[in-house]
């Protein structure tokens, strides 16, 4: 039964990962992190991450009300040189977190960085 | 083409910006971590020196209630203790948050028994064992694992600190000997749990602008829905079989097994979408039916004349509400 540091640092052992943090995506507090925020700064990249959280768990359209109990899985954005892979972790009260994770472009692979961070989520809340 | 935001040529690398999301209203941020929204490209600064404003640097950080005074006061000292109040409490270990709790907001006991980790009576005979201290024996037992323990002492702890901090003029006590059953592994700053709590007040208040359902037991309409929501379809169903408008919010909370604000906010989501309304109408409540001859108020949006709508059906008392709740704004 691992806790939150000890699945922040398998997440970080994940290829290519630049940095992770588990936030809270009522309030944008991260809870948890490890490696390096976007420009070095966890807090901010939270906040950011939570605003495209919200944008998933708050809108009908993406949230997908009528097919089961966590609001979403995965965000994934890539971009020229990241890929970011957000998981919500299914709690099994209302604990409204996600893991956030950087991953360098160039050397990760995302299908399975998304696999291993999908485990890692549920891990998480594994008694 | 230029954002109104990009004043200096250092941030604008890119010809468009996608402009920031507008959940959170600003105002209502108390927070430095969410307080620049704006998508700059990087280098990002932590803050924006262009626009000096005639105010405090740091004023949007100001406490904003008695209770919030009193423990930034207390956490600024470096106090350990507790500083109760009439309807909420927060504990500081070396002027750090390590616990909060209230009445209304759930606790770690009510979570994990509700999720099924560990039955009530377990529960109960771990608190005696421990003296009101059961995380150690819970965890040695098996009974729940460290990460959802954390996860569940931290939704107990914003819960009761969204009590907690809105106290204002009430009878306040510290006691430096109380310690708590629960601590949170990672201590929050004051500053951050007051950001927290700030930004979970203006995402209730981005979904339903009313704070009528918080203490009004709500009650399913029954009503076709207005628009389309995000929460999801089993607790939505589970929410409105039990809004039977005797029930408040934290009495439906312990009943489904979820925290108070997570009820909350599910609660906000439908009154929303016109599923729940308030039991007992407080808005525009009736006038009695017997006794009204008087003239009623001039109502500025509608012409004068008797009322030509029927505020007990629940649609148009919505509808009154959201009218309400829109002039409020």
């Amino acid at each position: 039964m691992p806790g939150i540091e000890e699945c922040l640092a398998e997440a970080m052992g994940i290829t290519g990962a630049l940095g992770v943090s588990l936030v809270d995506w009522t309030n944008g507090l991260a809870i948890g992190t490890a490696g390096l925020g976007p420009d070095g700064d966890h807090e901010v990249g939270a906040a950011d991450a939570t605003e495209l959280a919200r944008a998933v768990t708050q809108t009908p359209s993406f949230a997908d009300p009528d097919s089961g109990a966590p609001p979403a899985e995965d965000v994934i954005v890539t971009s020229a040189g990241n890929y970011h892979l957000i998981r919500f972790v299914p709690a099994a009260f209302d604990a409204n977190v996600f893991l956030y994770l950087r991953l360098d472009r160039d050397h990760a692979n995302l299908a399975m960085a998304r696999l291993r961070l999908a485990t890692i989520a549920d891990r998480l809340v594994l008694t | 083409m230029w954002s109104a935001d990009t004043l200096t040529p250092a941030s604008s690398t890119g010809p468009y910006r996608v402009p920031p999301m507008p959940t959170v209203p600003p105002l209502l941020v108390a927070s430095s971590q969410l307080a620049a929204p704006a998508p700059q490209s990087s280098p990002r600064p932590r803050r924006t020196q262009a626009a000096p404003l005639p105010r405090r640097r740091r004023s949007a950080c100001a406490p904003a209630t008695t209770f919030e005074a009193a423990l930034t006061d207390l956490a600024t000292e470096g106090a350990t203790g507790v500083l109760h109040g009439p309807d909420g409490a927060v504990h500081l270990a070396a002027g750090l948050v390590v616990h909060a709790e209230s009445p209304r907001g759930a606790s770690v006991g009510h979570l994990l028994t509700a999720a099924g980790r560990v039955t009530v009576r377990a529960w109960e005979e771990s608190m005696a064992l421990t003296g009101g201290h059961p995380a150690d024996h819970l965890l040695a037992a098996g009974m729940v694992g460290r990460g959802e323990l954390e996860l569940a002492r931290l939704a107990a702890t914003l819960d009761g600190a969204h009590d907690a901090l809105a106290q204002h003029g009430g009878e306040l006590r510290f006691d430096s000997a109380a310690r708590p059953g629960f601590r949170l592994a990672r201590p929050l700053s004051v500053l951050e749990l007051r950001g927290a709590v700030g930004r979970r007040r203006a995402l209730l208040d981005a979904c339903w602008p009313s704070a009528e359902l918080d203490s009004a037991p709500p009650v399913a309409t029954g009503a076709v829905p207005v628009r389309r929501t995000a929460v999801p379809r089993h607790r939505r169903q589970a929410l409105l079989a039990a809004a039977d408008g005797t029930r408040t919010v934290p009495e439906l909370a312990r009943l489904l097994g979820r925290t108070t604000f997570g009820a909350l906010l599910d609660v906000r989501q439908l009154a929303a979408a016109g599923l729940l309304s308030a039991g007992r109408p407080a808005v525009l409540p009736d006038p009695p039916p017997a006794a009204a001859p008087g003239p009623t108020p001039p109502d500025v949006l509608l012409p004068p004349g008797p009322r030509s709508y029927d505020s007990s059906d629940p649609e148009v008392g919505l509808l009154l509400r959201l009218r309400a709740a829109l002039e409020a704004l």
